[in-house]
């Protein structure tokens, strides 16, 4: 009672599968779950092993794949399923009711879960998924606001959307409150698509269509989550510098190969605390020996303002000092 | 119940060793416990208390923050952008506000700013006629239940800006992350070791826990006594001994939370502080378990003592005692030896004397009946002779050997007859006791019937009734009865006592009925009369030899008193059992078995 409890004692570790996309979100929301995994008292190796499969690519065509491996694991025995975001929640969603076998989902990014059927109420999610979710439209309706804030005359904002953006989750609603809001603030989002489809020489395609891309064509650059090309954000980045415009990122994510952010402007949460929040679920479920089902689901903690000055000083931006203000964390 | 003497002194041991210390300890720790629990309340009453001014105080905080909105006075509220860099700027610097107002004095939005919306013209209200405005018109502050927006608890704070004259100016209403108190009941219930510290709303829905899964759940602990009581009575509270809802006994204490701004505000919401009834009473549970550590020595000591004190007193004594029961037995040579150099050994050493005289005394009794033995047996045999000559000199004459008989003569002769015939029956009887007493009477066990054996008797003195005007009858039994081992003559001998007892002593027209009847593992045979019965008093004395009750010596002055004395004998050697109920002047029956599995 209000103290963390012992473990219990069980003559095998606990074992849990971690995310499988090699997307931004699955890397820092491992990186957190893992680490106050460890805090809370659970030795790798000792009290959890954790199943790394290995990260995939995302996309519908892996979704079957994932599903797959998610039901095999199943077979051979798992104690709980940390899933990312969408596509993975949703194949081990498929994969838990096809083995007949309700081991406990925790998410750590989901995007309006009762809609998407990965729960019946956020205080009571009802089935064998819980973990923590968020409502999307609110979070883009205010970046809006605050980036237009920080480069005062931003009118037109480009994205990579068709051919770039993954069919479903969650681009699609980010997209959609995207274009909705943009045109209550009487912004222009320039769309910039291709037909070309992932796989071989996509890479190419992704930097021909952001090399195509002149000077003045868009007053800023907005980068929508889910995506086919793992490290487009970096592109984007390279982009944004390039026209010297200000680049809007909806999460706070290790964006480049560095593990440093890239962009100018961040509001939303932190991945690597989401991952710790739902750690917290995977404790009262492994330790506490509480369902899925009697756990609520939880928004982020917090959301924050990033700013990263580096990346204003390379494309010749002021921040103003209001804006500054607000921020939560700066990148100097 | 009978205790052994060393049982008893173990138990006088424990009592008295037990019995005081419990008295004297019993008391100490009661005192003991209730300081404990004083203590406990205390430091729940405390934590309570400072979790509730905890909240109040980041309450006050709130109310300041929005507040801070105050800089905006004169001419500043009404420069837009100057509204909107100060407006959203409290809101982001304050993490935990997620919609921030500033109401006009006449209860318009004039200012408006959301941490994930984007609030336009159209978006603000009139709140002329909301809680809050009015709260401020009345000069007090407002703090609103908590409720839920998708998996969010929020609440609302709003006060009034007041200039010199206490004008109402203008108010300010925020919107507030209910989560944000959370951390102040956790770190609360982390320092507090044992416990914990929540917070429910009037309606027992628990709006800020350590496990904020409690809050988003909604979870309603009205079911708690002390969230019962206070709904029922909001003031500062103990609750005895719960249950809560993680099943777990506790101590808890109930705190109303009071906001100080603008005055008192009290806010729709309870601290409760809870600690771990086990955790509460920890020491209590050392000193009981110091306190059975006590008893268990103090125990200890009383059974060693018990024990010695046995040795010394006990065992001498129970030496004593399994000698007097090898006595009772009749091994009159048991003689014990104690050297304890006080009453006990003198006890022995007269127990010894009474050995020794009751050794003595036995030999006598036996020389005794072994003369007495003697003399029956040489007078029986002495006797048996001249009367078994007479009688047949007696049955020469009676049938006419020595020529013809007058018939005076002949009814002389037949008394006389008759007579020898008695004194041969108890000479044989005399005999059948010594034989009996002296171990010399034979048993020759065969498999037979009783049955047959019965009816062949009882068609014998069936004539003897008949002549008695008795009504002799036997009930044959309606099971078919097994064979059983028996020594046929000596059996005929013991039923041939019981019925001819029975015949002689019932009047005529009376009746003697034998049933046998099959049991378990014996057969039963009852012979019931209609006879002079026997008196209740003498009932014991039936089976000892020549015996004869009072009213029977009347009837028959003639008999030997030894036919019931061999008939037992008999039926015993049969490994039977045999008893006797009777109703003076009424009735008689005479119950005996024969085993039906004896080898």
């Amino acid at each position: 009672m209000g103290r963390i409890s012992r473990l219990p004692e069980q003559p095998q570790p606990f074992v849990v599968v971690l995310p499988m996309w090699d997307s931004p979100p699955g890397r820092p929301l491992t990186e957190g779950f893992v680490k106050k995994m460890e805090e809370l008292g659970y030795k790798e190796g000792i009290d959890i092993v954790y199943k790394r499969h290995g990260f995939l690519a995302p996309g519908p065509e892996t979704l079957g794949v994932v599903r797959g491996i998610y039901e095999s694991d199943l077979t051979e025995g798992i104690d709980l399923i940390f899933a990312a975001e969408w596509s993975d929640t949703k194949a081990a969603q498929e994969a838990t009711k096809a083995v007949g076998k309700p081991v406990p989902i925790v998410f750590a990014d989901i995007t309006n879960p009762i809609e998407f059927g990965f729960a019946e109420t956020w205080a009571s999610p009802g089935a064998n998924l819980t973990g923590v979710a968020e409502r999307r439209n609110d979070v883009v309706e205010k970046s809006l606001e605050l980036f237009t804030g920080i480069v005062p005359g931003i009118k037109k904002i480009g994205v990579a959307a068709q051919g770039f953006m993954l069919p479903g989750e969650p681009s699609i609603s980010y997209y959609e409150a995207l274009l909705e809001q943009a045109e209550k603030m009487g912004l222009e989002i320039v769309e910039y698509t291709t037909d070309v489809p992932p796989g071989p020489g996509y890479r190419e395609e992704v930097t021909r269509v952001f090399d195509s891309i002149q000077k003045g064509e868009v007053d800023a650059w907005l980068h929508i989550p889910g995506h086919f090309f793992t490290n487009q954000q970096t592109l984007e980045h390279q982009l944004a510098l390039r026209l010297k415009i200000p680049h809007m990122l909806p999460a706070v994510e290790h964006n480049d190969e560095t593990g440093e952010l890239v962009g100018l402007f961040v509001y939303g949460a932190d991945f690597v605390e989401k991952g710790e929040q739902a750690a917290i679920f995977a404790d009262k479920i492994l330790r506490g020996g509480t369902l899925a089902s009697d756990i609520p689901l939880e928004l982020p903690d917090r959301y924050i303002i990033v700013i990263n000055l580096k990346t204003a000083e390379a494309i010749g931006v002021t921040i103003p000092p209001e804006i500054l203000e607000l921020a939560d964390r700066i990148i100097e | 119940m009978q205790l052994r003497l060393r049982t008893k002194l173990i138990l006088f041991g424990l009592l008295f060793a037990i019995l005081p210390l419990g008295a004297a300890m019993s008391p100490s720790v009661l005192r003991f416990y209730d300081t404990q629990r004083n203590v406990a309340l205390e430091r729940q009453s405390r934590i309570a208390n400072s979790t509730a001014q905890e909240i109040a105080h980041f309450l006050a905080t709130q109310f300041l923050h929005a507040q801070e909105v105050a800089l905006l006075q004169g001419e500043l509220i009404q420069d837009e952008v100057l509204r909107s860099i100060v407006m959203e700027r409290l809101l982001f610097k304050n993490v935990s506000f997620v919609d921030l107002s500033l109401i006009s004095a006449d209860g318009q939005e004039i200012e408006r700013k959301h941490r994930y919306r984007t609030i336009r013209e159209d978006d603000l209200r009139d709140l002329s006629a909301s809680e809050v405005f009015q709260a401020a018109r009345q000069g007090t502050a407002y703090v609103s239940d908590v409720y839920f927006d998708q998996g969010r608890p929020l609440f609302l704070i709003g006060a009034g800006i007041y200039n010199r004259s206490n004008e109402l100016q203008s108010v300010t209403l925020a919107e507030v992350d209910a989560r944000i108190m959370q951390r102040v009941v956790s770190e609360t219930t982390i320092a507090q070791g044992g416990g914990r510290a929540y917070i429910v709303n009037t309606d027992g829905i628990v709006v800020a826990h350590p496990d904020i899964s409690t809050v988003l759940a909604q979870r309603d602990f009205s079911f708690l006594p002390i969230v019962e009581a206070l709904k029922q009575t909001p003031v500062e509270m103990p609750a005895n001994q719960y249950r809560n809802e993680l099943g777990e006994n506790v101590l808890g204490f109930g705190v109303p939370i009071v906001v100080q701004f603008d005055g008192s505000t009290r806010t729709p919401w309870y601290v409760i502080a809870e600690e771990n009834a086990s955790f509460a009473f920890r020491h209590v549970k050392e000193v009981l378990w110091f306190s059975l550590v006590a008893f268990a020595l103090a125990g200890a000591l009383a059974v060693g003592g018990a024990l010695f004190v046995s040795r010394r007193i006990v065992r001498p004594i129970e030496t004593i005692q399994r000698s007097a029961i090898r006595i009772g037995k009749g091994d009159f040579g048991q003689r014990v030896t104690v050297h304890t150099h006080d009453e006990v050994e003198e006890l022995a050493r007269g127990f010894n004397q009474m050995a020794e005289r009751l050794q003595e005394g036995k030999e006598r009794n036996e020389q005794i009946s072994r003369i007495k033995s003697e003399f029956l047996s040489i007078t029986a045999h002495q006797l048996r002779t001249p009367l078994s000559a007479l009688k047949w000199a007696l049955y020469m004459v009676l049938e006419g050997d020595t020529g013809p008989l007058k018939k005076a003569q002949k009814e002389l002769l037949e008394k006389g007859y008759k007579s020898n015939e008695r004194m041969i029956a108890l000479v044989n009887d005399l005999l059948d006791v010594v034989r009996i007493e002296e171990g010399r009477f034979d048993y020759k066990f065969a498999e037979g019937s009783i049955a047959p054996i019965i009816e062949d008797i009882v068609r014998e003195i069936k004539i003897i009734a008949d002549q008695g005007g008795v009504q002799l009858l036997f009930h044959k039994s309606s099971h078919r009865l097994p064979m059983v081992a028996l020594d046929e003559s000596k059996f005929r001998l013991a039923l041939s006592n019981i019925l001819m007892n029975a015949v002689r002593y019932t009047s005529p027209k009376g009746r003697v009925d034998i049933e046998l009847t099959l049991h378990d593992h014996e057969i039963l045979v009852l012979v019931k009369d209609t006879g002079i019965g026997i008196p209740r008093e003498q009932l014991g004395r039936l089976f000892t030899k020549f015996f004869r009750a009072g009213n029977a010596i009347r009837v028959q002055p003639d008999g030997s008193g030894l036919g019931l004395f061999i008939a037992k004998n008999i039926i015993e050697k049969h490994g039977g059992k045999i008893w006797i109920e009777s109703e003076e002047g009424k009735r008689t029956t005479v119950y005996f078995t024969i085993p039906t599995s004896r080898k």
